[in-house]
C-alpha cells in the first residue's frame, strides 16, 4: 500500500519497500543501502559473521520486477567506505539488467577510488541528479534551492517512535517531507535510526508492514 | 611469630587480633587461603605482615648481586580509592621500620611514565586493580615481568566475585600461576552466604588452602525512622522527605554521620532539601557519588578523615573499604535491597573494634516500614546473600585471548588447559574453545572463501596480535565494565566536576537549570564531551537520573520480608514496625483480606480502567516482572488479550479490559509450577531482553569499540552498532556463542528462571484466598500507582504491526 504524493504535478509513490517510484519515468529511487558495511566492519577486526549479500541484492531485484523500471537512482551511501570483495558482487548482479540504467548521486560512504569506477560503468556517478519538473535528487539536502524546487535526500536514516494506546509503542523507518525536502528512509538492513520528532511542518510517513501510512 | 609485625604493632601500642596471628603462622607455612573479617580489624595488615616476613626470611631476595629487581606482590583491589588506602598504610610500614620494601600504585591513574619505570625497575609490591592486571599481561614481556611473583592478594574478593571482574581476576591467576606454581595465593572477604565456594573459585579446584576467620562480632543497633502519622494508601517515594526533620535530628545527635541513598538521583535530590530547609549545615554537609570528579571526592573523604563533616549523602561509592573513624551513625533511606549490603553500610560506622555501630532506616512508603522489622530478624538470624559467580561468560574469554596475543602470545592446547581449570570456564569442551579462537581468527565460522579478516596470526607456534593497530586498540578496550558515554561537567574556568550520561544532557537546552554533585548548575552550552555550565540562582532545578539506579531485592531479604509478612495477622509482636503499621494492616482486612503464613493473597476488582488482578506473593520485584509475564501469557491464552504490567517488591498488578471468571480453581491453574520453562521461553520476549544484554557482551568481546580516548563514537552509534549486530548474528550465526550468553544471562540474572520456579513452587504448597474489593487496598494501591508500566500482549510483532495499521487508517 504505497502512499502518493505530488511535486510539481509529478505523482511520486513512497513504497513500503522502503523505495520512492516515480511512474513517469519508470524511476526507482533508493536510499543509503549501505553495502558492503559487516565486510568494511570484518576488515577493521571486527567478528561479523559474513552476510550474504545475495539476499540484499535479491531485494532490489525483487523491487525492480514488481515495477516497471527504466531507471534506479542510489541516493548515496550506497556502499561503506573502502572497496571489499561486496562491490564486485554488486557491479556482476546490476549487469543482468542490462535495459535498466544505474545512476548514484555520490554521498559521504562513497569514497571508492576512480580506478575501481572505470572498471564499473554499469553504474553512473553524478553529483546530483535534476528532473524537469523541479526535483533535484542528492544525498545530502542542498541548501538555496529555487523555491518551486523539491530536493530528495537520504543521509540520516529517517524513522519515528508511534505511540498507541495502552503505553505501547513501535519504532519505524520512514519517509519525513519538510520545507519541500523529501528524506528517505535508509534501505539497507542494518543500518539504525535516526528517529525524528514531529513537528508542526512536518509530515512522516511510517512504513507500517506492507503500508506506507501518514502519521 | 612475626618480628617485623611485633615490632610495629608494639611502636604503635596495638595488640595484634588472634586471625592476625592466625594469618602470619599459615602465611609463613607457605600456604594460600581466605581471609575473612569485619571492616575496621586490620584484615591488611593480617595479610601484609606475612609478605613482609616471607620477603625478610628468604634470603634470595636479600642478595645485593640479584641484578634486577623483581615483582615480589601483588594486591588487587576493586576500587582506586581503596587502593590508594592500601598503599598509604603498607607505605607507612615500611618507612615506620625502615624496611627497603618498595610499594607502588598502578590503576587507570598511573602516568604513562611511571608505568613505564614500574616495568623497567619493579617496586617489590604494587597496588591495581583487575583491569590493571590484564593490561600488564597484555603487554611484552609480560612473563618475565611475574617470573617471581610470590604472592597474590585479592581484597574484598565478595564484591568482585559476582561480576564479570571476577572472571577477570580468575583468568588472570590461572595464567600467573601456570608462571609461576609457587604462587601463595590470599583472597579478603567479608562474610557472604557462600564462603567456601568463594575460596574454592579464588584458589581453585581441589586446593589446600587454609580459611581464617575472624571471631569478632560487631554490635549492631538497628530503629526504622517511623512518621509521626501512618498514611494508609502509601505510594513510592511519598514518605522519604516527609522525614527530614526526624533525619536532621539524628545528624545532631551524632558527631558524624553517612547517609546513604541507592541512587545518585536520590543523594542529590536529599542533599538539596537538607540544605534548603537547614542552610547552617552549609560547609558541614558533603555529598559523594560516583559520578563526581575525583578532585570532589578525595576531598569529602579527606574532610571526613579529619573529622570536619557533619554528614555526608552518599552512594555506594562509600560502600566500600576506607576507613572513616570519626563516623558514629549511619542512614539508610530507602530500602537497602539486601542483608549484606545493610550490614556493610552498617559497618561504616564505629569503625574500631568493640564500637558499636548505629544505623537508622529510613522507609520511603508506609509499606516499605515493614523492612525494618524484615533486616531486624535477617540479621539476628544471620541470614546473608550469597554471591553468584558468573560462569561461561564467553566474551571475557574472547577477550583474554586477545591480551595474550597483544601480550607475550599463547600456546592454544596449553591455554585451554589453564582456562579449564578456572571455575568460570570449568565446562567448556574444546569444541567451545575453538569457536571462541575461530571468532578471532576468522571472525565466525571458519574457512569463508575470501576474506579480509585478520586479527590473530601464528607466529612460531603462538598466537599473536601483529597489527599495532588492533593492538592499541584492544590495551584502550580491556575491561568488563560496559558504561555508558558520559559527558564531562566543567565550569567555564575548565574546573572539573564529574560527569553525566550524555542522555541526560540532551534533553536540556542552553539556560536549563539542574542540580548536580550538590549544586545548582546553569547549561551554558556543550563542547563535544563537555557541558559547560555556570552556577545558577535560580529556583526550579531538575535532577539528573542515572541509569542502572535500579536494583531488585535480594532472594534472602524477600525471606526476611516474608517472615515479617506472616506475623502481621497476630495480636501481639514484639515489633515496633508491625505495631506501628496496625491501622494499615486493619484498613486491608476490611477491604480485602490479610494474608496469614501460607497463604497467597489475590485480590480482582473492577475500576474506570478495566479488570484489575493483585497477587502478593512477596519475592520482590525482579521476579514479580517475569511471574507477571508468564501469568499474562498465560491468561492470554484463555482469552486473548493485552496487559497493562505494574510490579513492586511485594506484589503484582495485571491490568485488562477483558474480563475472566475468576475463582480459586483457576487461579491454582494459572499458577502452576508445570511447564514454566516452556511458558517463559515462549511467553515473554526473551528476545528484546538478550538483544539489550548483547550490547555489553559485544562490548567486553571487542565486537564494538567506544573509540579512542577523548575521540569517543556518539552513544547512539554504539546502540546501533551492538543491536546491528545482534541482528546479524540473529541472521548468520544463531549457534553464536556469545548470542547465546545473551540468552543464558537473560534467563539466569534478569528472568532468575531458578528463583522463579522456587516462587512458583511455593505458590503451589499455598492455600490461595481470593478477595474481591470494590475499591482498591492498602496493599493494592501502592502496585496501582506504579508509574512504570510494562505492556504485555500475546499477538506477535507483525500482527500488532498489522492492528496498529488499522488504528492509523481509521484515525
Amino acid at each position: 500500500m504505497a502512499k502518493k504524493l505530488t511535486f510539481n504535478n509529478l505523482e511520486i509513490f513512497l513504497l513500503p519497500q522502503k523505495a520512492v517510484y516515480i511512474p513517469h519515468y519508470a524511476m526507482l529511487i533508493v536510499s543509503d543501502w549501505h553495502l558492503g558495511k559487516l565486510m568494511h566492519f570484518r576488515k577493521e577486526g571486527l567478528f561479523v559473521p559474513p552476510p550474504q549479500i545475495r539476499h540484499e541484492l535479491n531485494i532490489l531485484g525483487e523491487l525492480m520486477q514488481e515495477v516497471p523500471t527504466k531507471k534506479v537512482v542510489f541516493l548515496g551511501d550506497l556502499f561503506h567506505s573502502d572497496w571489499n570483495a561486496d562491490w564486485t558482487e554488486l557491479i556482476n548482479y546490476l549487469s543482468n539488467f542490462p535495459h535498466i540504467e544505474f545512476v548514484l548521486t555520490k554521498g559521504n560512504h562513497d569514497i571508492l577510488t576512480e580506478e575501481i569506477w572505470e572498471k564499473s560503468t554499469v553504474i553512473q556517478q553524478k553529483d546530483q541528479l535534476i528532473l524537469a519538473e523541479g526535483l533535484v535528487l542528492s544525498h545530502e539536502p542542498i541548501a538555496d534551492l529555487p523555491e518551486h524546487m523539491f530536493n530528495l535526500v537520504g543521509h540520516i536514516h529517517p524513522g519515528c517512535v508511534i505511540e498507541t494506546k495502552g503505553r505501547q509503542s513501535f519504532r519505524l523507518p520512514c519517509f519525513y517531507l519538510k520545507n519541500k525536502r523529501l528524506v528517505l528512509p535508509a534501505f539497507g538492513k542494518y543500518t539504525g535510526l535516526h528517529i525524528i520528532s514531529k513537528e508542526v511542518d512536518t509530515q512522516i510517513f511510517a512504513i507500517v508492514n506492507d503500508a506506507v501510512i501518514e502519521v | 611469630m612475626n618480628q617485623l609485625a611485633d615490632v610495629w604493632f608494639f611502636n604503635q601500642g596495638w595488640k595484634p587480633h588472634a586471625f592476625q596471628k592466625e594469618a602470619w603462622k599459615v602465611i609463613s607455612k607457605g600456604n594460600s587461603g581466605l581471609l575473612n573479617a569485619p571492616t575496621g580489624f586490620g584484615k591488611t595488615f593480617g595479610i601484609w605482615f606475612g609478605i613482609l616476613d616471607h620477603y625478610y626470611n628468604h634470603p634470595q631476595f636479600q642478595k645485593k648481586k640479584t641484578k634486577k629487581k623483581q615483582l615480589h606482590a601483588l594486591w588487587i583491589t576493586p576500587l582506586r580509592a581503596l587502593s590508594k588506602e592500601i598503599y598509604k598504610a603498607a607505605t607507612q610500614v615500611s618507612t615506620d621500620l625502615e624496611l627497603d620494601y618498595k610499594i607502588e600504585l598502578r590503576t587507570g591513574d598511573t602516568s604513562s611514565a611511571d608505568r613505564q619505570k614500574q616495568r623497567k625497575n619493579p617496586p617489590q609490591a604494587l597496588i591495581t586493580t583487575p583491569e590493571s592486571v590484564h593490561l600488564l599481561l597484555a603487554s611484552k614481556g609480560a612473563t618475565d615481568y611475574f617470573k617471581q611473583l610470590e604472592f597474590i592478594v585479592v581484597d574484598e574478593w565478595h564484591e568482585l566475585l559476582g561480576s564479570k571482574r571476577g572472571v577477570l581476576i580468575e583468568l588472570a591467576l590461572s595464567r600467573l600461576k601456570a608462571i609461576n606454581p609457587m604462587l601463595k595465593i590470599w583472597g579478603i572477604s567479608a562474610t557472604i552466604g557462600n564462603l567456601p565456594e568463594a575460596q574454592e573459585i579464588l584458589l581453585g579446584h581441589h586446593h589446600r588452602g587454609v580459611m581464617v576467620k575472624a571471631n569478632l562480632k560487631k554490635k549492631i543497633q538497628i530503629e526504622t525512622i517511623l512518621p509521626d502519622s501512618l498514611e494508609k494508601f502509601p505510594w513510592a517515594g511519598h514518605l522519604g522527605v516527609r522525614l527530614l526533620d526526624k533525619v536532621v535530628d539524628i545528624i545532631r545527635k551524632y558527631h558524624s554521620t553517612l547517609i546513604f541513598t541507592n541512587t545518585r538521583s536520590q543523594a542529590e535530590i536529599w542533599y538539596q532539601q537538607i540544605i534548603t530547609f537547614y542552610p547552617e549545615f552549609a560547609g558541614l554537609l558533603a555529598i559523594h557519588h560516583g559520578s563526581l570528579s575525583d578532585e570532589i571526592r578525595l576531598w569529602v573523604e579527606d574532610a571526613l578523615h579529619e573529622g570536619k563533616l557533619k554528614a555526608v549523602v552518599c552512594t555506594s561509592s562509600l560502600d566500600l573499604g576506607v576507613d572513616f573513624r570519626p563516623v558514629d551513625c549511619v542512614i539508610q533511606i530507602g530500602s537497602p535491597k539486601g542483608v549484606a549490603r545493610f550490614l556493610q553500610r552498617a559497618g561504616r560506622s564505629g569503625h574500631r573494634p568493640h564500637e558499636t555501630s548505629y544505623i537508622y532506616y529510613l522507609p520511603t512508603n508506609s509499606l516499605e516500614i515493614i523492612e525494618g522489622d524484615s533486616l531486624k530478624y535477617a540479621v539476628k538470624e544471620n541470614i546473608i546473600e550469597q554471591r553468584i559467580p558468573y560462569i561461561r561468560s564467553f566474551d571475557v574469554l574472547v577477550q583474554y585471548l586477545m591480551t595474550l596475543a597483544v601480550g607475550d602470545g599463547f600456546d592454544a592446547v596449553q591455554l585451554f588447559s589453564e582456562v579449564k581449570g578456572t571455575h568460570c570456564f570449568s565446562s567448556i569442551s574444546r569444541e567451545e574453545f575453538d569457536q571462541c579462537m575461530a571468532l578471532l581468527l576468522y571472525g565466525g565460522a571458519a574457512l569463508t572463501a575470501y576474506d579480509d579478516f585478520h586479527r590473530l596470526e601464528l607466529v612460531d607456534g603462538l598466537y599473536k596480535v601483529t597489527s599495532r593497530k588492533l593492538a592499541l586498540r584492544h590495551r584502550l578496550s580491556i575491561g568488563a565494565i560496559v558504561s555508558d558515554i558520559m559527558m564531562r561537567v566543567k565550569f567555564m574556568s575548565g574546573k572539573y566536576l564529574g560527569s553525566i550520561e550524555e542522555s541526560f544532557i540532551s534533553k536540556l537546552n542552553s539556560g536549563d537549570v539542574f542540580w548536580f554533585s550538590g549544586r545548582q548548575l546553569e547549561l551554558i552550552q556543550v563542547r563535544a564531551n563537555d557541558a559547560i555550565v555556570k552556577p545558577s540562582e535560580k529556583k526550579k532545578g531538575v535532577i539528573p537520573s542515572w541509569m542502572g539506579g535500579r536494583f531488585a531485592i535480594s532472594p534472602d531479604l524477600g525471606t526476611a520480608i516474608r517472615h515479617s509478612f506472616s506475623n502481621i495477622h497476630k495480636d501481639k509482636v514484639s515489633s515496633p514496625e508491625i505495631e506501628f503499621l496496625r491501622p494499615l494492616f486493619v484498613e486491608q482486612s476490611k477491604r480485602s483480606i490479610l494474608p496469614k503464613e501460607g497463604e497467597l493473597l489475590v485480590e480482582y476488582m473492577q475500576t474506570k480502567y478495566g479488570f484489575h488482578l493483585f497477587l502478593y506473593p512477596f519475592d520482590g520485584k525482579l521476579v514479580h516482572e517475569g511471574m507477571a509475564q508468564v501469568i499474562a501469557y498465560r491468561l492470554g491464552k484463555i482469552k486473548p488479550a493485552t496487559f497493562s504490567i505494574a510490579t513492586n517488591e511485594y506484589g503484582i498488578e495485571l491490568l485488562t479490559d477483558t474480563e475472566y471468571e475468576i475463582d480459586v480453581p483457576f487461579l491454582t491453574n494459572l499458577l502452576t509450577p508445570h511447564n514454566l520453562h516452556a511458558d517463559i521461553s515462549s511467553g515473554i520476549n526473551v528476545q528484546e531482553m538478550a538483544r539489550r544484554r548483547f550490547r555489553d557482551i559485544a562490548g567486553i568481546a571487542g565486537l564494538v569499540f567506544q573509540g579512542y580516548p577523548g575521540k569517543q563514537m556518539k552513544s547512539k552509534h554504539l546502540q546501533a552498532n551492538s543491536g546491528l549486530f545482534f541482528s546479524v548474528f540473529e541472521d548468520y550465526d544463531p549457534n553464536n556463542l556469545l548470542l547465546r550468553e545473551a540468552y543464558d544471562e537473560v534467563f539466569d540474572f534478569q528472568l532468575e528462571e531458578g528463583r522463579m520456579q522456587q516462587a512458583f513452587e511455593r505458590i503451589a504448597d499455598h492455600h490461595i484466598v481470593l478477595a474481591k474489593p470494590l475499591r482498591l487496598t492498602p496493599f493494592s494501591f501502592p502496585i496501582f500507582s506504579e508509574s512504570f508500566r510494562e505492556r504485555y500482549s500475546n499477538e506477535d510483532w507483525q500482527s500488532r504491526l498489522e492492528k496498529l495499521k488499522g488504528q492509523l487508517l481509521d484515525g
